[in-house]
């Protein structure tokens, strides 16, 4: 029963991947890639790890996809359409896509194909909120505490860089005017 | 699988006569049952009382005729949408134009899933129920820009562009008042919260917390109202200026899909308020032993009932008294005043857990 389930997720799940790739409507291939992260998000339950599932749709549904399809509306005007790729095109993207894949299989197969079955992951109680949470704020051996922290950084990093880019010059402000309320648009 | 199973008595029973798999989906197949049930009870009654209140408020007197008090106005007027041919204009993408109705009912759905109604109602019980709301409703946001996109209309584009920057800033905020609860209840699971409360009405975290709390509180409000696209805060809707928003293609069936998640999660976000600052389905003991054993034994999904449509009615309040604010207004509401006001919160409520400084 399990065993059906996983292949119909993965069928489905590839097929939306290659709908994401092929679709030549630059919208339908976010909506598509939205579906394969769905379907992540499912496998990630099936696997007991709660916390990772919530986290993909919190972090990829809810922030990454919004972001691309703002990106979608304020680039692409009328035609969302794409130019059909050259072949030489094709062929360079199969290439490039098979070095990951290959090297993948190559791990798999030298694992002997033993992962986890998705019965015996789900004891596991490693993946849950509380474990997860303490083990970040852990500065401990086995704590992530300063990976934590590093990253809080680069947030911050990231946040003063876009107030930055996104701030305009004085004396092209107005008090409360348009200008402000496209400001915050941008922002 | 995580064990997310509540006990319940015919759940229990189920349990009991059948083997685990046809069990698991029995109760499964029950619970969608009484949520689609419940769902559409509230969206029926909730539309009911959202004209009687609103008509209320401008001195009228609100639907009258069918039925009696008009109660039966909303089947009327679901009736009428049933019926209303389902247009799609011929220049929209058709994929995102049906696609987007059914993610925002589909996130409210989900969130009803992790509500404990009652000591044994709730489908199930995760470990991370909060986060799990959270997750939940961030399908909602997707389904309003892509219905905005898909319409390819330029006031549904501007209303799922608004919604988008709306919905992302002020989840911010709701998200550090609902987190200020988890602090204090030790626990992310909505059961655990409202186990949490146990005792006197002085012991749910709206007065628990000494001002911490009933802040909270008022945040969660001004920011789920935002959450759930209502006035004074509904600029991705906004009929006076974008004539209806990123639904203004809509019509018919997928029109009330639409309208239908708006009236869902309200109740969604008002059961939510009660389970993190009203004690959820506890009743509202006062200390007085007599009164309590009668408040008591008024059963918990009554009183979660009460509560629950207690912030319903505070939300149309709202709606109907303050005038809608202008997007930038909105936006500088959010980042300047409501998180920072938030995040100070947040430090006050971790100082008063700490040093222990809760009411007795």
């Amino acid at each position: 029963m399990r065993d059906v389930l996983f292949y119909l997720l993965c069928a489905v799940m590839l097929g939306f991947a290659v709908i994401a790739v092929t679709s030549r409507n630059l919208f339908r291939a976010v909506l598509a890639f939205a579906g394969v992260i769905l379907g992540t998000v499912i496998l990630f339950f099936a696997l007991g790890a709660e916390m990772t599932a919530l986290a993909q749709i919190l972090v990829y549904i809810g922030g990454v996809m919004i972001f691309v399809l703002y990106a979608v509306f304020l680039t692409s005007g009328e035609e969302v359409g794409m130019p059909k790729p050259s072949v030489a095109k094709i062929i360079f993207a199969l290439i490039v896509a098979a070095i990951p894949l290959s090297l993948i299989a190559g791990l798999a197969l030298r694992a002997g194909c033993t992962f986890p079955v998705a019965g015996e992951a789900l004891q596991s109680p490693i993946a849950s909120l509380e474990s997860i949470g303490l083990r970040l704020l852990n500065p401990g051996a086995d704590g992530f505490l300063v990976p934590f922290e590093l990253i809080s950084v680069l947030l911050l990093a990231a946040m003063v860089g876009a107030i930055a880019i996104a701030t305009r010059e004085k004396e092209a402000e107005t008090a409360d005017g348009i200008l402000t309320e496209k400001q915050e648009d941008a922002s | 699988m995580i064990d997310l199973t509540v006990t319940h008595p015919i759940g229990d029973r189920i349990r009991e006569v059948l083997p685990p798999l046809p069990a698991a989906l029995a109760n499964g197949a029950l619970a969608v049952a009484s949520l689609a049930l419940l769902v559409t009870v509230m969206a029926i009654l909730l539309v009911w009382l959202e004209r009687k209140v609103c008509a209320r408020f401008q001195a009228r007197l609100g639907p009258t005729r069918v039925g009696p008090f008009g109660l039966l106005q909303p089947i009327a007027d679901a009736l009428k949408l049933l019926m209303k041919e389902n247009l799609r204009p011929t220049a929209t993408d058709m994929v995102a134009y049906y696609l987007a109705p059914l993610l925002p009912i589909t996130g409210s759905f989900l969130v009803l899933t992790v509500i404990p109604f009652d000591h044994n109602l709730q489908v199930a019980n995760p470990g991370a129920g909060v986060v799990f709301v959270i997750a939940a409703s961030g399908l909602g946001i997707l389904g309003t820009l892509i219905g905005g996109w898909g319409s390819n209309n330029k006031y549904a584009l501007l209303g799922s562009m608004r919604s988008g920057a709306q919905l992302f800033s002020y989840e911010l905020s709701m998200v550090l008042c609902m987190l200020l609860v988890v602090m204090a209840a030790g626990s992310a699971s909505l059961r655990e919260i409202v186990l949490s409360q146990q005792g006197t009405v002085l012991d749910w975290w709206i007065f628990k917390l000494p001002g911490a709390g009933f802040a909270a509180f008022l945040l969660f409000l001004i920011s789920s109202t935002a959450e759930l696209n209502r006035g004074p805060l509904d600029l991705s809707e906004a009929e006076q200026e974008l004539t209806g928003g990123f639904h203004t293609e809509y019509a018919g069936m997928s029109f009330s899909m639409f309208f239908l998640a708006e009236f869902v999660n309200m109740f969604a976000a008002a059961a939510l308020g009660s389970t993190f600052f009203l004690g959820g389905f506890l009743a509202p003991q006062i200390g007085v032993h007599a009164v309590d054993a009668v408040l008591s034994f008024v059963p918990g999904v009554i009183w979660f009932g009460l509560k629950s449509g207690f912030l319903i009615f505070l939300y149309m309040w709202f709606r109907w008294t303050f005038p809608r604010l202008r997007i930038d207004h909105l936006l500088a509401l959010e980042w300047k005043f409501l998180l920072p006001v938030s995040m100070g919160n947040l430090l006050l409520g971790a100082t008063l857990v700490t040093f222990g400084l809760l009411l007795p």
